[in-house]
């Protein structure tokens, strides 16, 4: 008895120290190596369990699909056809722009490419703050990629790429903490910040007192984002909250047009380089 | 002792906290099975194996976190320390004192999570009250289960 309690005094000493170092010490080179170390050593569970779910999930539909498919590849080349002249009238475009703006000095958006991913692991305790996709450094995934998903037939705003390792990354959602983007209101032009605050609804601070906000009104990423495309679908006022006569700004609720339950894809942006088509 | 078994324990609790999170949720719920696998693990083969599984195992939720990485583990090394000590002043052999222990560990965990935050993020990471309530009592509802799929596991090391 005496035994087995020194040595669990032992476990515990070694175990403990090393999980309060994690806690405490700064992300310097060492504790993101060993982040990045476990992440290698737990993803392939997730990543491969998922692969397979999605696999044995897919496969009534896909017997389905093969029954269809050859009739709509065949739609689908007619319309392709259809669009080869609107095509190149865009690639024509698209160079006399990029002609224009360098005689012009401007600078350009560099081109993007999107890579859906399916979301891999949802942790309960952490519902509105992260997630897993199952898309990483080897897909050309980057840090601070921006993270969108379909909303009602529209691209809205999910999160950023906060981690990456070779098959996997961490989506840092808009409902977290230290999620913030700049958006304003199209219908009324007030610029503010969304910020994140561990649940299932953001805060939009910094409007201007002269705003006037209603509940329903659209919140999109404003062309200041550092981050996210402009004009892309927040989500909506869903409460506005009483003036603080000592502040120099007012505070509305915004529920996020792509609740973090219903995630089940989500689109990454990224760079596109050269020899991506 | 079949390593294999002890081994399988550690894969299998993985796999069955990521499934039953990612798939079988309910409304956003999920048992923590691996909060339960620690506390079933310590109190059938004491602290030194507890805290051995329960630091791994916290390592696979704080990987799966954005927040306080070694909060998990930290955690699960003190519930399989205390509760590998006090195994033999408690008694775990019935479903009613499996759900009672597993009730008061969890929710224990969601806290000292939350002040893990506090602690060395400046902010309490509070869970929810859903999770904190309803996640507590799925926990305990799935209690017996996790002591059962333990003891077959270590059932061959007690022998």
């Amino acid at each position: 008895m005496n035994r087995e309690k020194r040595v669990a005094n032992i476990f515990l000493l070694i175990f403990g120290g090393i999980s309060v170092i994690l806690l405490s010490l700064p992300l310097t080179g060492k504790v993101r190596a060993f982040r990045e170390f476990a992440s290698y050593v737990y993803d392939p569970l997730p990543y491969y369990g998922g692969q397979g779910i999605e696999k044995l999930n897919a496969l009534p539909v896909d017997v389905a699909r093969l029954i269809s498919a050859d009739a709509r590849v065949r739609e689908l080349e007619e319309e392709l056809r259809r669009h080869e002249l609107q095509r190149a009238e865009n690639d024509a475009l698209r160079r006399e722009n990029a002609r224009l703006a360098g005689e012009l000095s401007l600078s350009t958006t560099a081109p993007t490419a999107l890579r859906w991913a399916h979301v891999m692991e949802r942790d309960p305790q952490g519902w509105n703050r992260s997630l897993i996709v199952d898309a990483g450094e080897t897909d050309g995934v980057e840090l601070n990629a921006p993270v969108m998903a379909s909303c009602s037939g529209r691209l809205c705003v999910v999160g950023r790429i906060v981690e990456t390792a070779a098959r996997t990354s961490k989506v840092l959602l808009l409902t977290d903490e230290l999620s913030a983007v700049a958006a304003y209101m199209p219908a009324s032009q007030w610029e503010g910040l969304v910020q994140g605050q561990g649940t299932s609804r953001m805060r939009m601070n910094y409007l201007s007192v002269e705003a006037q906000p209603r509940v329903g009104e659209d919140v999109v990423t404003s062309p200041t984002s550092a981050t996210f495309p402009a004009d892309l679908p927040i989500g909506t006022v869903s409460r506005v909250f009483d003036r603080d006569p000592f502040l120099a700004f007012q505070t509305v609720e915004v529920s996020p047009a792509a609740p973090a339950s219903r995630l089940k894809e989500v689109l990454i942006l990224r760079r596109k380089k050269r020899g991506d088509s | 002792m079949k390593p294999t078994r002890l081994v399988a324990l550690f894969v299998l609790g993985m796999a069955a906290e990521w499934f039953w999170s990612t798939r079988l949720d309910v409304w956003g719920l999920a048992p923590r099975l691996l909060v339960l696998l620690t506390v079933a693990t310590a109190s059938q083969a004491g602290p030194v194996a507890g805290q051995t599984y329960g630091f791994f195992w916290g390592l696979f939720l704080d990987a799966l976190s954005a927040h306080t990485f070694g909060a998990g583990a930290l955690a699960l090394t003190l519930v399989g320390y205390l509760v590998g000590n006090l195994r033999r002043q408690m008694d775990v052999s019935s479903p009613t004192s499996q759900m009672m222990v597993v009730a008061v560990v969890s929710t224990a965990f969601w806290l000292f999570v939350g002040f893990a935050g506090l602690v060395f993020e400046h902010r309490f990471l509070w869970v929810g009250w859903k999770l904190f309530t309803l996640g507590t009592l799925y926990n305990v509802l799935v209690a017996p289960a996790a002591f059962s799929a333990a003891r077959r596991a270590l059932a061959t090391q007690q022998r």
